[in-house]
């Protein structure tokens, strides 16, 4: 309301204003109103029609002041300014009475909240008349006075109270009237607990009354006794001391504790007296200045002796509720013991930190709990630490966590045994070797540990050397072992090899010996370069001294004859071909000497000797000779032939027969013959070295191959060479032919090794191929069942939801969890793949009969089934039976599948030959496939038919493939869509056992 | 089949993943009309074959290692057709190998997805497959 008036008193100013306003323009229209101001007022408007003639508003204007003249014009202007001016006074009345209306609207507005706020406010408000009837009283004031019926109104507010309350009510009601306003409790009839507070109102117009606030202390209260209770009890068995308490004039109030019998002073003797009093002077002069200062509101802690003892003392003010100290609490405790240990254990501390210092190693003192209570220089700059900003933290905090575990459990074990113990650690690739030393107190507990850490880097690093040196030389001992090993293994090998050379050797030389045992008339010398004989043999050696070996041709002759034979030794160890005749004891011999390869150090030769003394013609002697060329040759495996000139067979040596293949018996092959026998590649070749040799004259070389009437073949190697006249005419055609059938069947050999090699570095190749097509494929084909698994669940779970319980839905998670496990296992597996290898196991297998078994085997898997299966009998292979039995396992599974649901089904297993090929087969009349598909099928995991149409992973026929290679065969597959599938394969063929 | 609304052309053989792709996509809401073809030959036989469908699909989800014509095979063919060269192609397969990844790319996948074994991952992919390809992306407009 105040806000109004004061309103109305600003309108009232207003007014005012306006009339002063007036009568200011009035004074200034009569300036106005002079001759030269119309004249130029004339002149001003004048210049304004011209200008701005167009406005309405001051074509207005003109018509007002047209037909005016000067003086009507005068008072015209003046009423139109005060007319102006009460316009403007006039809206802004009306402008303050809007503000005026507005803020009445605030103000019921604010006075609702108000009315709202005492309504709901959380503590009570109550207006009282000045008899003490309560006039209006909130909710909250309702709820704490009246909780049952809630009606305060023309009640007086003592009807609520005890009868005890009530009197204290009226005294506060007269105080409040004098100004006093203080809040007390009151007990209630409800008995609940009031805080009342009372402040006098007298607005002077308005009748007086009382404002009273109200606030349920029922808990309040409730706590204060409980704290009480609880304040009575510590006292009683404040342990080792005693609590006292003391007023403003130092009178003990409060005396109690355990401990106060230890005093001299009973606490009875202590109440309502001042120390002075109670204990003598010289002990107040020491406690008063404390006293004292709790009342000034100070804290204070001292220590006191008091007969003998020694008291740790806290005097703290007690203050009122509104913080004015009305006494003291003194707190008093008996720390005698507490002293000693204390002094002890700043004695024995000192000992430690000077025990620390004093270390080259890092020394740290930790308690139980970890904490550092002592470190020395060493230890500090090892933890990155001053000493001084190391005490008090936590040794386990200052370590990685996962090492700091580690150490807290060898820690407090130490502390629990208290034993010394010992480890080793690692930082910044220095060695530490730990001990720690738990230190017990007097009553056997360790509370405290030195933990001493000794640098024992160098000694690791030597330690660590050592051992390196020791594994490489282990690791040189392990390869020089190996080594070994290897070394004997290749040592037997050769010793087996020697043995068996030694054997061809011992088969060859018996026939050698045979031989020589055998020439009639005469014998065979082996000699070396020393001229020692090594062999000799025949029998026709009478002549010579017995056990010729092992002498020389000096010890056996005599120097007369020695010296020719010699010569002629020689010459054929240096690779001549000699003749000579000498005379032994009456008979005549002649020697045919030669050299002989050898493979030893010592060079050879051989001598042929015939005692020749009876033959005398020369014709014999040429026979003879002939003879012995030929004994020659067929020791050097050396045939000779002859052609005419018109290429007629003249003469073949034996070994020449031997190596074509004929007998001696039969007549000497032509030179039409002879390229008859030779092998039609080779023919050319032959023709055209002869008939060099025969037309252009001119020795020529040439090998070829014959095929002998046995069939075998043989390959020599010739040489063929003109026999001209003096003219130079073509007498006939020599040739010689070395068999070389040996030589080749070892390159041969070799070349099948090499082959064979090759094709197991390609089947390596295929394997490792397929090794890669079968983890690509388990990388993508595995994972799509896991995923429908792992879908599917989770679909379960999300569309079910309410028809499955936690149980269920747990389950569904642990198969979407155990299909990402697969997942993780495939790949493991893979791994595993590629180290399993298979040997294969060699042996006749019969094929027929595994196919039959397998055959009954799913008869028995589907016995309502009508199997018609043909198996060829008595089909034998060289193979792994198990292997075998995988391939035909699948191929016959493939079959029987394809053809499911065919009425007229039929599988057939058998044997064909195309050419000199001859293949295994299974074939079947079942669904087939596209021809144009077929290289697929044996790729792992490559499929023609969907999961859908016929079930299967896609790696049999892959499995199947990789059997029949591994035997060296090979497998095609022949299909058409609906008209069934065959599959050709090849294995080793075997014998019936 | 011959309605002018965009469509996706899923190829894929397995029916589990057909199953569950076409829940991803109603999951994440993809509304368009998926076809689905079960092999290569099939995914060929709609685009090109005497019946195909008169409206190539806005894009097409291609397995790799399908039953008869594989989806490298699907994809060249695809590339190599005047009329379907543009459509944009998303290898979705189980391969990892790079091998897949690069075939792939270079013959004109225009993104290359691998399915993962846990559905959420796979829900993940699908939707981002979706807004994307089927949203976000501006097609050529067909003639």
């Amino acid at each position: 309301m105040t806000d109004m008036n004061s309103r109305n008193e600003s309108a009232k100013m207003e007014t005012t204003t306006s009339t002063a306003l007036a009568e200011k323009a009035e004074r200034k229209l009569a300036e106005l109103d002079s001759p030269e101001a119309n004249a130029r007022r004339r002149e001003l408007l004048e210049r304004i029609e011209g200008k701005i003639g167009r406005m309405d508003r001051f074509d207005r204007l003109r018509e007002l002041t047209d037909g005016l003249n000067a003086d009507d014009d005068v008072s015209r202007l003046k009423i139109a300014a005060l007319v102006h001016e009460l316009e403007v006074y006039q809206t802004e009345i009306e402008i303050q009475n809007e503000e005026l209306i507005s803020s009445q609207v605030e103000t019921s507005e604010v006075r609702d909240r108000y009315q709202q706020l005492f309504d709901l406010a959380p503590v009570g408000f109550c207006v009282l008349e000045k008899t003490g009837v309560i006039e209006e009283g909130n909710e909250h004031a309702k709820r704490i006075l009246d909780p049952v019926y809630r009606r305060l109104e023309g009640k007086p507010l003592g009807m609520f109270l005890t009868t005890e309350s009530r009197k204290t009510l009226f005294h506060a009601m007269e105080r409040a009237q004098h100004g006093c306003e203080e809040g007390e409790r009151y007990e209630l009839k409800s008995g609940a607990v009031a805080r009342v507070c009372i402040r006098w109102r007298d607005d002077g117009d308005k009748k007086a009354g009382y404002l009273v606030s109200i606030a349920d202390v029922t808990d309040e209260r409730r706590d204060e006794e409980n704290k009480e209770r609880r304040f009575q009890t510590l006292l009683r068995n404040f342990p080792n001391g005693m609590v006292l308490t003391f007023d403003l004039r130092l009178r003990y109030t409060v005396a109690d504790g355990r401990d106060s019998t230890r005093l001299q002073f009973p606490k009875d003797n202590l109440i309502g007296k001042t120390p002075r009093e109670a204990l003598g002077d010289e002990v107040a002069d020491a406690l008063e200045p404390h006293y004292q200062a709790a009342l000034e509101g100070e804290e204070r802690r001292f220590e006191t002796e008091f007969n003998g003892e020694t008291y740790e003392v806290r005097v703290t003010p007690i203050r009122e509720r509104d913080d004015v100290v009305v006494g003291g609490m003194v707190v008093s405790q008996l720390i005698t013991d507490r002293k000693l240990a204390e002094r002890r254990v700043l004695e024995s501390e000192r000992l430690n930190r000077a025990l620390v210092q004093a270390n080259l190693e890092s020394l740290v003192l930790v308690n139980r709990m970890g904490d550092i209570l002592a470190v020395n220089e060493v230890g500090a700059e090892r933890l990155g630490y001053e000493p001084d900003d190391l005490v008090g933290k936590n040794v386990y905090n200052l370590l990685p966590p996962r090492l700091a575990k580690s150490r807290k459990r060898r820690i407090e074990r130490a502390f629990e045994t208290g034993e010394k113990d010992r480890f080793e650690d690692e930082r910044e690739e220095r060695f530490f070797a730990n001990y720690m030393h738990p230190i017990a107190d007097e009553d056997g507990v360790c509370r405290k540990m030195a933990i001493l850490a000794v640098d024992v880097t160098e000694s690791r690093k030597r330690e660590r050397a050592l051992n390196r040196y020791k594994n490489r030389l282990e690791e040189l001992v392990r390869k020089r072992t190996a080594q070994l090993e290897r070394n004997g293994a290749q040592l037997r090998e050769e010793v087996e090899q020697r043995r068996r050379a030694e054997r061809d050797l011992s088969i060859k030389e018996r026939q050698y010996r045979q031989l020589v045992e055998n020439i009639p008339n005469g014998g065979v010398f082996l000699f070396d370069e020393d001229m020692r004989y090594v062999a000799v043999g025949g029998k026709g050696l009478d002549a010579l001294p017995d056990e010729l070996e092992g002498k020389t041709v000096s010890d056996v002759l005599d120097a007369s004859i020695a010296e020719e034979v010699e010569e002629n030794y020689r010459a054929a160890i240096d690779g001549e071909t000699r003749s000579f005749e000498v005379e032994l004891a009456g008979r005549m011999y002649e020697v045919f000497v030669a050299p002989v390869e050898t493979d030893g150090d010592k060079r050879m030769g051989m001598a042929l000797t015939q005692d020749v003394t009876e033959w005398e013609s020369t014709l014999a002697r040429l026979r003879l000779s002939e003879a012995r060329l030929q004994q020659a040759q067929r020791l050097a495996n050396l045939g000779v032939y002859q052609f005419g000139a018109d290429g007629e067979g003249l003469f073949w040596s034996p070994e020449a027969y031997r190596i074509v293949g004929l007998r001696e018996s039969e007549n000497p092959p032509s030179r039409e013959d002879f390229l008859t026998m030779t092998l039609t590649e080779d023919r050319e070749t032959v023709e055209r070295a002869l008939s060099d040799a025969a037309t252009l004259k001119r020795r020529s070389r040439f090998e070829f191959r014959v095929k002998r009437p046995n069939g075998s073949i043989a390959h020599a190697q010739s040489v063929a060479e003109p026999a001209l006249d003096e003219d130079g005419n073509l007498l006939r055609v020599f040739g010689a032919m070395h068999d070389i059938t040996g030589q080749k069947q070892t390159q041969e050999e070799i070349a099948q090794l090499n082959r064979d090699l090759g094709r197991r570095a390609e089947a390596l190749e295929t394997a490792n191929r397929e090794l890669e097509a079968f983890s690509y494929s388990v990388s993508h084909d595995l994972r799509s069942p896991l995923r429908a698994l792992n879908g599917f669940s989770m679909a379960l779970t999300e569309d079910y939801r309410d028809a499955l319980d936690d149980d269920g839905k747990d389950m569904l998670d642990r198969i979407a969890a155990a299909a990402n496990k697969m997942s993780d296992l495939i790949d493991d597996l893979l791994k595993l793949s590629r180290i399993s290898r298979t040997e294969l196991v060699v042996e006749a297998v019969n094929l027929s009969a595994i196919a039959e078994s397998i055959v009954e085997e799913a008869r028995q898997k589907e016995p309502e089934r009508d199997l018609r299966v043909d198996v060829e009998r008595d089909l034998y292979v060289n193979a792994d039976a198990r292997l075998v039995r995988v391939a035909l396992a699948n191929l016959l599974g493939n079959a029987l599948k394809f053809t499911r649901g065919r009425e007229d089904a039929c599988v057939c297993v058998g044997r064909e030959s195309a050419g000199d090929r001859v293949e295994f087969f299974v074939k079947d009349n079942g669904a087939g496939f596209d021809q144009q598909y077929a290289g697929k099928l044996f790729r792992p995991f490559q499929r023609l038919h969907s999961t859908k149409e016929f079930e299967g992973t896609g790696i049999g026929l892959a499995t199947v493939k990789r059997v029949v290679q591994k035997h060296g065969g090979d497998i095609r597959a022949v299909g058409e869509p609906g008209a069934g599938a065959a599959f050709y394969f090849t294995l080793p063929w075997g014998e019936r056992e | 089949m011959s309605n002018e609304e965009p469509y996706i052309l899923l190829v894929e053989d397995n029916p589990d993943d057909v199953s569950l792709t076409l829940r991803a996509f109603k999951k994440q809401n993809v509304v368009n009309r998926v076809e689905v073809a079960g092999d290569g030959a099939e995914a060929l036989e709609r685009l090109f074959g005497v019946q195909s469908d008169p409206t190539l699909p806005s894009v097409i989800l291609l397995d790799l290692k399908l039953p008869k014509v594989d989806g490298i095979e699907v994809l060249k063919k695809i590339r190599a057709n005047e009329r379907t060269k543009l459509i944009p192609i998303i290898v979705l397969t189980s391969s990892k190998e790079e091998v897949d990844l690069v075939r792939s790319y270079e013959n004109g996948a225009n993104s290359y997805i691998r399915k993962p074994v846990e559905f959420k991952d796979f829900l993940r992919a699908v939707n981002r497959l979706g807004v994307y390809w089927m949203l976000l992306n501006e097609r050529i407009p067909e003639k």
